[in-house]
């Protein structure tokens, strides 16, 4: 799920980035592929962080700013040959400094795994899950790299 | 059933709702939703339009996915509770019932919201 979409000239901050995520779910062994907190979490960090836009990522003590991404809603097919997933992730950049959010916004993508790239259609799920989760922080890197923080 | 809410979101201070209508949705579920909110002591509106044309609390947003199982029924519902002013999710609901454990839309409607608006 880790992006590293080109993002051009980035504004850089030299503080430090926590992230929360809250609202995914976890796989179960016999249920559709899911996105759990831990998880995307995780992609965040590390798609956040090879981006270089803050100075540290990961670290909630302390850190200037905090990144909430909040899963509202994870779209699956229950059947088909292309398996779309659709996900939308409400993301709010709160300035711990001063106690307010300097930036938020709800961002939705969508990625479609077809017949050619898995023969299990639980396997297409799972990568149209893991493709819809990929562009989304995609997205969430180009919104932050044009934010001009401290 | 599974039901979340943003972190800090605060559905006890939401009062009116408008329920935007899915596009695809032909049977009527912004209705079934509207009317669950109204049991439940809320001022509810439906419509087609992205925003309502007066200021809500909150904008409730679905999706459905009906099987068919020698008849149709309805085998998910999601359900999105947005602030209404800057569309940004603040909690959602889901239920999903396979065919032997089936309910009707009304009782979907009735579950996922209970479980959206539990205390």
């Amino acid at each position: 799920m880790v992006a590293t979409p080109d993002i051009g000239a980035v504004q850089k901050s030299a503080s430090g980035l926590g992230i929360q995520v809250t609202g995914g779910q976890q796989t179960s062994s016999v249920g559709a592929s899911q996105i759990s907190n831990e998880d995307f979490g995780r992609a965040l960090e590390l798609s956040i962080g090879k981006a270089g836009l803050f100075a540290m990522v990961g670290q909630s003590n302390g850190a200037r700013y905090q990144l909430n991404a909040y899963i509202s809603r994870v779209s699956q097919p229950l059947v088909g040959f292309s398996m779309t997933v659709t996900l939308e992730v409400s993301y709010m950049l709160i300035d711990n400094q001063i106690h307010k959010t300097v930036w938020q916004k709800a961002i939705t993508s969508e990625h479609t795994a077809s017949p050619g790239e898995a023969f299990a259609g639980v396997t297409r799920l799972r990568l149209a899950t893991e493709g819809a989760a990929q562009q989304n922080i995609g997205f969430l890197l180009r919104e932050l790299s044009h934010l001009k923080l401290e | 059933m599974q039901s979340s809410k943003a972190p800090g979101a605060d559905l006890s201070s939401l009062k009116t709702f408008y329920v935007q209508k899915l596009p695809a949705d032909g049977r009527g579920i912004e209705k079934l939703i509207v009317a669950r909110l109204d049991m439940m002591g809320f001022t509810a509106s439906s419509g087609e339009a992205e925003a309502p044309s007066a200021k809500v609390d909150a904008i409730v947003t679905y999706q459905d996915k009906w099987m068919w199982d020698i008849t149709m029924y309805m085998i998910k519902l999601d359900v999105q509770i947005r602030d209404g002013t800057t569309g940004l999710a603040l909690a959602n609901g889901e239920s999903m019932r396979p065919s032997l454990q089936r309910k009707s839309p009304e009782g979907m409607v009735e579950e996922v919201m209970g479980n959206i608006f539990k205390k």
